[in-house]
């Protein structure tokens, strides 16, 4: 394929509805300067509730190795050629190159007595208890500062239908800072594309937008100069929101006619009451904006307990309620549904919702040539529960799917099996994550807290088993 | 509205007499100074030799700890952890531990502490200095000294903005009945006080009410919403508007207008736009500015638009997003400046409601007489005379999330809820399967009208609320219970069955509370079948004493699966105590093992290590006592296990295994019981008379409930709650008073409040450097 991205863009508008780029023309000059490295590292997090059991993403033939009651002792790596997937992963067979699957992280340092979530410590590596602020930055908000775009992080949550934006405890720019995510599909498209629209009422809407977040800074302003210092500083925080959102307007707004192509076109599952619907929108709002580089890291709160799966046809119960089915782990105490769907069923069905979407991400950044290769081969997208491999969490264990390869620093392809908790080559989150960031360029020596059951010098090292 | 906005014309903001604006100071690198070791030498050597290396020396490394060898450039950074740990220690009055022969003297450690915190904080280390405004640092300022009557103050708050509410906001909403929005405040969560004024309004705010405005737009402009229901269920009474005609002729008038706006109609606007949002007239800059902005807003967008942006930055103005408390009244020699009228009456107003100054406070602003102390207890004490009958009635439906604010006053109800956290019975999930029954809505209910049956008598409040076990359960009003026993009588009542009437005519009030808490008062014990109704309520419940019994406090105070001692114990250590009790530490494996044959007791045992007890012991024997009540909060005096010794499942989980075996002819259903032990101990009550050991959760909670400490603890707790900040050794005073107060009226807490509300810390503001 040698089409130049523009052309891939116009022909990519035509089938999802499009997209359009502004970054794109400082990666086409990358490009062209024959610069690779200059190109942005994207970053896609898939938090999912209920746990991600190691028995329904091991490739068929490995189940036995996956759970955690047969204790791995040694780390064994095992290729995904000629293996098939986990049947819940057809959409991901075509992109199997592009696939890790990883076993065997522990999360401990970010265990709390509540078995059902870590909160924020999922991403952050700290405990977090259920209801109460984040104590740090989070993961995905770390690369996201080391890597500003237009947005810097943007946040999707399944959520309900009446739900505009909500802050799930799942992300986090430090201390008591936690990061919005969007419920409302329309309202992520009004904030990510509406003052690129050439529609003329959304585009004099932008133009009072603007004027408004002018009028505001000049307002705190003259406000701030009547302060004290400590009420000062309150306002300084205040304003640097109207600056960051006055900023994004300006760079939106300078944003090339050229490679502008069009949004992707509203369809109904925008506004659905099916959940699902909704999920599916975020999914095709995050390809179009990461496409458009508009920003480098996307978190997704992909579903939680009180949520349902209507959509799927599980609405009968909640996601709570599916957790404590039995399946072969036998933390089960609920009745099945009435169709005879069991844990393991209703598990499979999730998860396969999941991954088919992860899938069409990945595709879609796949049709995208991005220098020497595609836009996947510079984005990883990541898939795990924030109680790790089951329902009712010891978070010793925190199965995960990756697919891209990070600039092709990372070696795909590939079902990485840790030891267990409890050895002393046991590896932690906080590993995984300084991997993310040293493969980002942004390498570091901790990520997040320490276990201190494990030796601590593991711990401030990326895990070499992910390289290339 | 017009009547508020005229008082308070004065403007809050206008004034620049407050806070001289101190020029910027560009921020500069900022060279590490190395730690001067002659310091070292001459102070923190010997404290350590004296005080530490005994026990953390090179060969007795109690803890795995040891600090003989720690050489004293803290800026070098190799001893970081270290550092911080003796800091931690030291600074919670953790070390030397109680055992050791000698202590350093209160001054000692405070030199010692803030040595080491300078020095960390040199190179970046070391505590985060704004964590003791947080809530969950309150106590580290110490008790005794506090209640010494060693300082004098002079008491004041800082000048300052405070954040309002998600609460204020939803009365917002109400008042001009606009559409339900997102709150534009992101929850500070966590357990402890949600309104403290070090919080801070974000992007996500931003985010948020620009969503919001164009809703509230909708309504404000085009009288959508004009003709709603009321939260009385009846529709607005006054004419209907048609469509697109705002309830605001102001803004009519520039809708209609066929050419360009004249200046008055602008004016006229922006006038009626700060009345509705910001509750005062605009200054004659303001009026300029804002019109200007309204002006031009209108020319891109047309003049439905263009009011909407005027709207958006009314309600995203810091002052409609912060309550402003600067001190605009007259400044004393001290520095310290008092409220003004109108902050007066907002602070006043919010103290007890969501809801901006009533026609009583304004016309106390306009008249000149909100301007003394007195006035302001005057206008506290009317305010705080006022009947929660409505509440009381209010009934529970699937709503009634959103209604828990029916209240009045409800901050004073929403004080009680936070200190104790039984707001937090809505967060502990429990398996249906396990209690079909709870229902968590109910017993917050209950427990709010245990906390409000006490306020209503107001005498020996805090005593009453750890010991009482007059609850209520279930309630409803005389009259309805009246009603409706007619109605079962006549067979007429919709949800009754005949088995009511039985009851009836066999001499037992039948359940009488509404059918949608299903059997939730299980959980006191009571069983549909056999509970004898009291249509008189608050009652005497068996087995309870004080809202640390109650369901409510229980659930909200337990795991998933268990109770919850350590949780418990924690909370009694914090809240009624004064103490700290250090973070659980990193690296701790904080689970108990699983072992389905073991009691809580038992798997605690873990917790009795050495390295686990020093901490532990200050929690676990204060928390053990509520082993007499299950999960649920339902009372249990023995273990029941079944044939093969394991712990035997909840209650109803027994019932329903007993009730199978019988439908299905099976033999029945065997267990063996062992007693529970509740012992316990209360160490640090401040009292050797009343510390030591307790034999059952009576005995502790009455002798908790006599100690000066535990007192003076909730005094601590509601200064807090009521200053939106921690207190510090200035506030003693207030303290002193407020907790003199107290005693005086024989635990009135109305008088508590209004010595709170008059003092200094209340009435204050002065600049902080």
């Amino acid at each position: 394929m040698t089409h130049s991205r523009r052309d891939i863009l116009k022909t990519f508008s035509a089938t999802m509805g499009g997209a359009l780029m502004a970054p794109v023309v400082r990666q086409l000059h990358a490009h062209a300067a024959g610069d690779e490295t200059k190109l942005p590292k994207r970053f896609v997090f898939v938090i999912r509730a209920n746990g991600l059991r190691p028995w329904g993403i091991v490739p068929e033939g490995l189940e036995k190795i996956g759970e955690d009651r047969h204790r791995q002792d040694r780390f064994a790596e095992f290729s995904l050629a000629g293996r098939k997937l986990h049947s819940s992963f057809a959409s991901l067979e075509p992109l199997k190159d592009y696939v890790t699957i990883v076993n065997g992280l522990s999360g401990r340092a970010a265990a709390v007595s509540d078995p059902h979530g870590a909160n924020f410590g999922t991403l952050g590596v700290y405990r977090s208890m259920n209801g109460a602020p984040p104590a740090a930055k989070t993961i995905d908000a770390a690369l996201a500062s080391a890597m500003p775009s237009v947005f810097t992080h943007l946040g999707f949550k399944m959520g309900t239908a009446s739900d505009l934006i909500a802050h799930p405890a799942v992300s986090a720019a430090g201390r008591g800072r936690r990061l919005p995510f969007y419920c409302s599909p329309m309202l992520a498209y009004k904030e990510l594309f509406g003052s690129l629209a050439k529609n003329e009422a959304l585009q004099a809407g932008s133009q009072l937008d603007r004027e408004l977040l002018d009028f505001m800074v000049d307002d705190v302003k003259r406000v701030k100069q009547k302060l004290a210092a400590p009420e000062k500083e309150k306002l300084d925080h205040y304003l640097k929101g109207f600056e960051s959102l006055r900023d994004r307007q300006v760079k939106l707004a300078t944003l090339d006619d050229n490679v502008r192509v069009h949004i992707p076109s509203i369809t109904d599952k925008y506004s659905s009451p099916v959940e699902t619907h909704r999920l599916e929108a975020h999914f095709d709002l995050a390809a179009a904006a990461l496409i458009a580089g508009l920003t480098n890291v996307v978190t997704f709160d992909a579903d939680d307990l009180d949520g349902h799966y209507s959509g799927l046809g599980l609405g009968e119960k909640s996601l709570h309620g599916i957790g404590h089915l039995a399946d072969d782990f036998k933390v089960g105490r609920d009745s099945n549904f009435a169709d005879g769907t069991d844990g393991v069923g209703a598990r499979n069905i999730v998860r396969k919702f999941q991954i088919d979407l992860i899938a069409g991400l990945a595709q879609k950044l796949k049709a995208v040539p991005e220098g020497n290769g595609t836009m996947l081969d510079n984005t990883l997208i990541v898939l795990l529960s924030d109680s790790g491999q089951q329902h009712h969490a010891n978070y010793q264990n925190f199965p995960m799917v990756l697919v891209g390869n990070v600039g092709r620093r990372f070696k795909t392809g590939r079902f990485l099996n840790y030891p267990s908790y409890g050895h002393d080559e046991n590896r932690t989150l906080g590993s995984f994550y300084l991997s993310l960031l040293a493969a980002a360029g942004h390498a570091r020596g901790s990520f997040g807290e320490l276990d201190l059951r494990l030796p601590a010098a593991s711990q401030r090292q990326p895990l070499p088993e992910l390289f290339a | 509205m017009s009547n508020l906005s005229r008082f308070i014309a004065l403007g809050l903001l206008v004034s620049s007499t407050a806070s001289a604006a101190g020029a910027d100071t560009p921020g500069r690198a900022r060279e590490v100074t190395p730690t001067n070791l002659a310091d070292f030498d001459n102070q923190i050597r010997p404290f350590l030799a004296a005080y530490c290396i005994d026990c953390h020396g090179k060969d007795t490394r109690k803890a795995g700890f040891r600090l003989d060898d720690i050489d004293g450039l803290v800026t070098a950074g190799k001893d970081i952890e270290r550092w911080e740990k003796a800091l931690e220690m030291l600074d919670i009055g953790d070390m030397p531990p109680e055992s050791a022969g000698k202590h350093p003297t209160k001054a000692d450690r405070r030199r010692i502490t803030a040595w080491i915190t300078d020095e960390l904080q040199k190179i970046g280390r070391g505590p985060d200095a704004a964590r003791l405004d947080r809530p969950e640092f309150g106590n580290r300022v110490d008790h005794e000294d506090l209640f010494s009557g060693k300082f004098s103050g002079p008491a004041y708050s800082p000048s300052r903005l405070w954040r309002k509410t998600s609460q204020i906001h939803r009365e917002f909403e109400n008042s001009l009945r606009l559409p339900q929005g997102t709150s534009p405040f992101s929850p500070k969560g966590g357990t402890g006080f949600q309104d403290y004024d070090n919080l801070l309004a974000s992007e996500a705010t931003i985010i948020a009410m620009r969503i919001n405005a164009s809703n509230y737009a909708a309504e404000i402009l085009d009288g959508r919403l004009t003709n709603p229901r009321g939260p009385d269920g009846k529709p607005e009474k006054r004419g209907l508007l048609r469509p697109g005609t705002s309830r605001y002729r102001e803004f009519n008038a520039l809708r209609e207008a066929r050419s360009e706006p004249t200046p008055e109609a602008i004016s006229a606007a922006v006038r009626r736009a700060f009345e509705l949002l910001v509750y005062r007239k605009p200054t004659a800059a303001e009026a300029t500015r804002y019109g200007e902005f309204l002006r031009k807003s209108i020319a891109i967008g047309g003049a439905a638009r263009g009011l909407e942006n005027l709207l958006t930055a009314l309600m995203l103005s810091s002052e409609f997003i912060y309550r402003q408390e600067l001190g605009l009244g007259p400044e004393l020699p001290d520095g310290r400046r008092m409220l003004s009228p109108p902050e007066l009456a907002f602070a006043i107003a919010y103290a007890l409601t969501d809801s901006p100054p009533d026609e009583q406070l304004q016309r106390a602003v306009a008249e000149g007489k909100l301007t003394s102390r007195e006035d302001v207890e005057r206008e506290v004490r009317r305010m705080l005379a006022v009947s929660t009958h409505g509440y009381w009635v209010y009934e529970i439906n699937h709503t009634f999330e959103s209604h828990r604010e029916a209240c009045p006053n409800p901050r004073v109800l929403r004080f009680f809820r936070e200190f104790f956290g039984y707001d937090r019975v809505f967060d502990v999930f429990k398996d249906e399967s396990r209690n079909p029954h709870h229902k968590p809505q109910f017993l917050f209910k209950d427990a709010d009208l245990f906390v409000l049956s006490i306020l209503e008598d107001d005498k020996q409040v805090l005593n009453q609320l750890l010991t009482s076990n007059r609850y209520v359960v279930h309630y409803v009003s005389p009259a309805k219970a009246k009603t409706k026993l007619e109605q079962i009588r006549a067979g007429k009542e919709r949800n009754s069955s005949a088995d009511d009437l039985k009851r009836l005519n066999a001499g037992i009030t039948p359940v009488l509370g509404g059918y949608r808490g299903g059997q939730y008062y299980t959980a006191y014990g009571f069983e549909k079948e056999t509970w004898n109704y009291p249509v008189e309520q608050p009652f005497p419940v068996d087995h309870r004493v004080g809202m640390l019994t109650h369901p409510a406090w229980l659930v909200a105070h337990s795991g998933n699966f268990d109770t919850d001692p350590i949780r418990r114990g924690k909370w009694i250590r914090e809240h009624l105590l004064a103490d700290t009790i250090p973070e659980i530490p990193i690296g701790v494996d904080a689970a108990l093992v699983e072992d389905p044959h073991k009691t809580l007791r038992e798997k605690l045992e873990k917790t009795t290590r050495a390295e686990c007890w020093r901490c532990h012991k200050q929690m676990n024997p204060l928390g053990l006592p509520f082993e007499a009540y299950d999960d649920f909060g339902r009372f249990q005096d023995e273990v029941f296990y079944t044939v093969d010794r394991e712990i035997a499942g909840t209650f109803f989980e027994r019932e329903a295994k007993i009730k199978q075996a019988k439908q299905k002819k099976q033999p029945e259903v065997q267990f063996t019981t062992q007693p529970i032990d509740t012992r316990g101990a209360l160490t640090g009550s401040g009292s050797a008379e009343l510390d030591g050991d307790v034999k059952d959760v009576q005995d502790l909670m009455q002798r908790l409930a006599r100690s000066d400490r535990v007192r003076q603890s909730f005094v601590r707790h509601a200064f807090r709650y009521w200053m939106g900040r921690n207190e510090t050794l200035n506030d003693s005073p207030t303290l002193m008073a407020a907790d003199k107060a107290y005693v005086k009226s024989d635990g009135s807490f109305k008088e508590l409040l209004v010595a709170l509300l008059t003092s200094d810390s209340f009435l204050m503001r002065k600049d902080e450097k």
